[in-house]
């Protein structure tokens, strides 16, 4: 009340006078003052929320849990299957995991083997010919521990065990489609056919990573 | 509210007993004659700079959607000219506004001509020629990399004598000598910005040299950002709003001459602004290996600044009242209000900005680029501009050419600055949520990088536009500042003003004390009620050395608080057992990506939220950085964030491949060609004056420092890596071992990989010993 009264007065010269410039003496707006009392409340509420109590985890926590959620929720039903041609073929053969891999595929690997696999410093992944792979096996391990002495490098620092072999599938997918090579590489030489599906697989491949959603 | 009425502002008694005093210390007439020269000098230089720092903007603008526009040459390519752009802009442009409107303003609100007419030169002079090695030095590659403070050791210490010494100098001399009794408030705001701005430059500054135009920050990693952000911020606080709030102080009543709306607030948002301010500079780090007490303390002061900062604006726009009519007339009021306006919108927008959930969005995209570019182009450009329209008549001693084209200035110049930041608020958000965003399957929906850039073009285009319409204005300003010039008097007209010289007032003379008004029976009441009436500030007002000393006080806490522990605090920086200093080539590689100003695209610091630790690898942690001097982290990814580049990609062949031509790797990449390094030699006998200056400040370099052996190591690692580029098919080690690129390369190959090393090649093994 106080306050509307005394801004309905005139406001109030100082006898200050700086070449010709002059100065009211006006209160200062309260809701001024209220916002700004707002906000020191606020920090030292934020301070007793998100430092003095355990109530919120810091943010190193929350990206640890959520990582070890991931590996539970998305892995959760291929982390424990031996690594092997079964497992490749499973996961070659669902179109979920399959997914997967390419995002990952085109974050960690495309720099180098292209966005469609067809190569260019890294080989062409599209024909048969194979620099460092032999077998099926050999593309998760080439992945995981790298080959040539770093020019492929090693993702198992990178990327976690399930995330190598559901890339790896991809990869090994890719086999067949025979994009023309943007460099051929003399090393690469041709190997045997990837081993045949086996008969039942697909049961295994429905809920694969649908439940990452 | 009733109750503080009196601040200042005299009782009847008082009154009468303040007029007796003014009249017993009434000291012989004397005359003076104001220096307009010097000022006529600072504001043609500030439109100068002006045009040249939006040129460049311009310039580079262009360059993100067209990279070809760094014609290939090593000096307009976008990491050099960036820093230009940015120094330009701050320290010639806003620089020569500030000292023209500290120089016009001073002499008239102290009655007295400046200090030294000597200084007063020498501080103009010696502050162009800092402009002018700033423009030859950047696009050569000088640089210290630390954002805005860029400059190498030589001419950091030019612009310490400069500021400190000439305009120090004059303008406290000004302010001894002054035949003002009390100082008014935009004097408070030249004293904090002279005074915080030499702690600032000379604390971030220091460091070692290791050559005439090279040197190291004694600082490394964490500590580095905590002070480079101190810094950093601070620029903008002192550099960018102080000396503009004084201006705006000066000049904003003298144009609608309007007594200024409350003292009393003058009084309360200096004192928390410049109090607040500088513990600010941490929420530059949110999210990063800074220990988060410190990122707290850095976000809840940019909180509470918030209505510190909007003080300004109220005491702007309320100065106002009664004068709207005039607004709508005169281009130099248009150019305030817009002015100050942005001014309450940018310090809205930052305290929101620092806000650590926001800031996870907005950190490292066009967001905060949009947030300065408000500030920049709205606050200091327009508040400069309408400052330079109203000095015209008055420094020329003749009417403004063209009031027309002020006109035209203001309203291209408004719609440039709109269509700047809101183009690239679309583009920051865009791109913040496009690098969180995941698909239905719980992946990065976005993985490839370049996708997220090339969504931005159009914004882009939008944007430059806006620069090129806001640098029109800019030479509409410059045309009319010259025929303005032109039409001046044969000779200038200097009248001689009169006042009583200042004595020195007895204590008795002085202001009476303050009795407490209240009828408490608590000393503690009396005090309080005392304080609230404020006397205290208005002798304070008179006594300029004191003033300054309560400002470097003010001003020093929050810089002491939060950087001795991170100094001195062991667990703040916890100590990673794997972690080694650079090789020498690694070193070299580094100096060159410091060089080519590669921290203006590229960060070098996973921040600990889930999509980046995805997109990048492992969050980057404080014990990584223990080498680095100085900190890489950057604050904008034009490009993806280096930070695991060694882990992430080591193919040297492919790096050799993409520094040669980046579209031929990458056909939407935007990163300009840095194709010169593919044939400038490395300065293999230099690298050991580097290493030793690296092992003064504490870098374990082991044998290396000793001489001939940096060299040795480092032509070894050339050596390698030349053999892998050969072997995996690209040009032959004689063709490359001892050109740049491979140092860069052998850098990137390093690059967070500490954390994950395996038992190093034979080579790194010798050069990692220690």
């Amino acid at each position: 009340m106080a306050e509307r009264k005394e801004s309905a007065k005139k406001d109030v010269l100082t006898d200050h006078m700086y070449d010709g410039i002059m100065e009211y003496d006006n209160p200062t707006p309260g809701w001024w003052h209220l916002i700004w009392f707002g906000t020191i409340v606020f920090s030292a509420l934020y301070i007793l929320v998100y430092h003095l109590s355990p109530m919120v985890p810091s943010h190193q926590q929350t990206v640890a849990t959520a990582m070890r959620k991931e590996m539970q929720e998305k892995f959760g039903e291929i982390a424990k299957l031996p690594m092997g041609d079964e497992k490749m073929l499973l996961l070659m053969g669902s179109e979920d995991w399959l997914k997967m891999g390419r995002t990952i595929f085109q974050n960690k690997c495309v720099i180098c083997h292209g966005p469609e696999g067809a190569g260019f410093v890294g080989p062409n992944l599209t024909d048969d010919k194979y620099k460092n792979v032999r077998k099926l096996e050999d593309i998760y391990t080439v992945v995981r521990d790298g080959a040539g002495n770093g020019q492929m490098p090693a993702q198992k620092t990178v990327l976690n065990d399930s995330q190598i072999a559901v890339v790896a599938a991809y990869v090994a997918s890719l086999r067949g489609q025979n994009k023309p090579s943007v460099k051929e590489l003399p090393e690469e030489v041709p190997i045997d056919p990837w081993p045949a599906k086996p008969a039942a697989a697909p049961a295994e491949s429905q809920g694969a990573g649908g439940s990452g959603a | 509210m009733s109750k503080g009425a009196a601040w200042g502002g005299l009782t009847g008694a008082e009154r009468s007993a303040h007029a007796g005093e003014t009249a017993g210390q009434t000291g012989p007439l004397e005359e003076f004659v104001y220096d307009d020269k010097i000022v006529r000098m600072f504001a043609f230089a500030t439109v100068l700079w002006a045009v040249v720092a939006f040129l460049v903007g311009v310039l580079i603008a262009l360059q993100l959607t067209f990279p070809a526009l760094n014609l290939g040459l090593p000096y307009t390519s976008f990491g050099r000219l960036r820093p230009l752009h940015t120094n330009a802009a701050i320290f010639a442009f806003a620089g020569n506004a500030i000292f023209a409107a500290v120089y016009y303003s001073t002499q008239r609100l102290c009655k007295t001509r400046m200090f030294s007419d000597t200084l007063s030169k020498l501080h103009f002079w010696g502050w162009q020629f800092i402009i002018v090695c700033a423009a030859l030095t950047l696009p050569s590659g000088f640089t210290q990399a630390k954002e805005y403070a860029e400059l190498e050791w030589p001419i950091d210490i030019l612009i310490a004598v400069v500021w400190v010494g000439f305009f120090g100098v004059n303008f406290f001399g000004t302010l001894v000598r002054r035949r003002e009794r009390h100082m008014y408030v935009a004097l408070w705001f030249y004293i904090a910005t002279i005074v915080t701005v030499a702690m600032l430059h000379v604390f971030n500054s220091l460091a070692i040299p290791a050559g005439l135009l090279k040197s190291y920050s004694v600082y490394a990693g964490v500590q580095d950002a905590l002070i480079q952000w101190w810094y950093g911020h601070n620029a903008v606080a002192f550099f960018l709003t102080t000396p503009f709030l004084g201006l705006m102080y000066y000049f904003l009543p003298k144009a609608a001459e309007r007594p200024v709306f409350s003292y009393r607030l003058s009084i309360i948002h200096f004192w928390s602004l410049v109090f607040i301010y500088i513990w600010a500079g941490p929420h530059h780090l949110h999210y990063t290996a800074l220990p988060s007490w410190a990122s707290t303390l850095g976000m809840l002061f940019s909180v509470m600044l918030w209505m510190p900062s909007w003080g300004g604006m109220i005491n702007g726009l309320l100065t106002l009242r009664g004068a709207w009519h005039k607004v709508t007339q005169e281009p130099v009021l248009k150019f305030f209000v817009v002015g100050v306006t942005f001014y309450g919108m940018s310090t809205f927008e930052g305290p929101m900005l620092s806000v650590k959930l926001v800031n996870s969005l907005s950190h490292y995209t066009d967001w905060t680029i949009a947030h300065v570019h408000a500030g920049a182009l709205g606050w200091n450009g327009f508040m400069a501009f309408g400052m330079i329209y109203w000095l015209l008549p008055r420094l020329f001693q003749t009417e403004l050419w063209s009031k027309k084209l002020a006109n035209a200035h203001f309203w291209i110049g408004t719609i440039g600055i709109l269509m700047y930041i809101l183009s690239i608020y679309a583009a920051g958000i865009t791109q913040g949520l496009m690098w969180r965003a995941f698909d239905a399957q719980g992946n990065l929906a976005f993985p490839d990088f370049v996708e997220t850039v090339t969504q931005l073009m159009p914004f882009y285009l939008i944007r430059a536009t806006g620069g090129l319409l806001f640098l029109t204005g800019g030479l509409l300003c410059m045309l009319n500042f010259v025929m303005t010039w032109k039409n001046r008097p044969a000779r200038y007209e200097e009248p001689v003003h009169a006042a009583p010289a200042l004595r020195p007032i007895p204590a008795v003379a002085g202001l009476a004390d303050t009795e407490s008004r209240l009828h408490a029976n608590t000393n503690l009441g009396h005090t309080g009620d005392k304080f609230l009436q404020g006397t205290w500030h208005r002798r304070l007002e008179g006594k300029p050395i004191k003033f300054m000393i309560w400002v470097l006080i003010a001003v020093a806490i929050g810089g002491l608080v939060e950087a001795i522990p991170m100094f001195l605090v062991r667990s703040n920086v916890p100590t990673i057992e794997s972690v080694t200093p650079y090789t020498p080539l690694e070193l070299a590689g580094r100096d060159i990506y410091i060089s080519e100003g590669c921290y203006n695209c590229h960060s070098q610091m996973i921040r600990p939220i889930f999509a980046e630790v995805k997109r990048y690898g492992d969050y980057s942690k404080p014990g990584e950085f223990v080498y680095d001097h100085p900190f890489q982290w950057g604050s904008r990814r034009i490009g993806p964030d280096l930070a695991r580049e060694g882990v992430i990609n080591p193919n040297s062949l492919w790096h050799y491949n993409h520094f040669r031509d980046p579209r031929a790797v990458n056909p939407n990449s935007i990163m300009p060609s840095f194709a010169w390094l593919l044939h400038d030699k490395i300065d293999f006998a230099q690298i050991q004056t580097r290493v030793r200056a690296m092992a003064m400040l504490g870098v374990p370099y082991g044998e290396a420092v000793e001489e001939g052996v940096a060299q040795a190591m480092a032509e070894i690692q050339a050596g390698d890596i030349a053999l892998e580029i050969e072997q995996a098919g690209g040009p032959s080690v004689a063709e490359t071992r001892d050109k740049k690129v491979i140092a860069l390369i052998a850098y990137m190959k390093r690059l967070g990989t500490d954390l994950t090393k395996t038992p190093a090649a034979p080579a790194e093994a010798t050069a990692n010993a220690e």
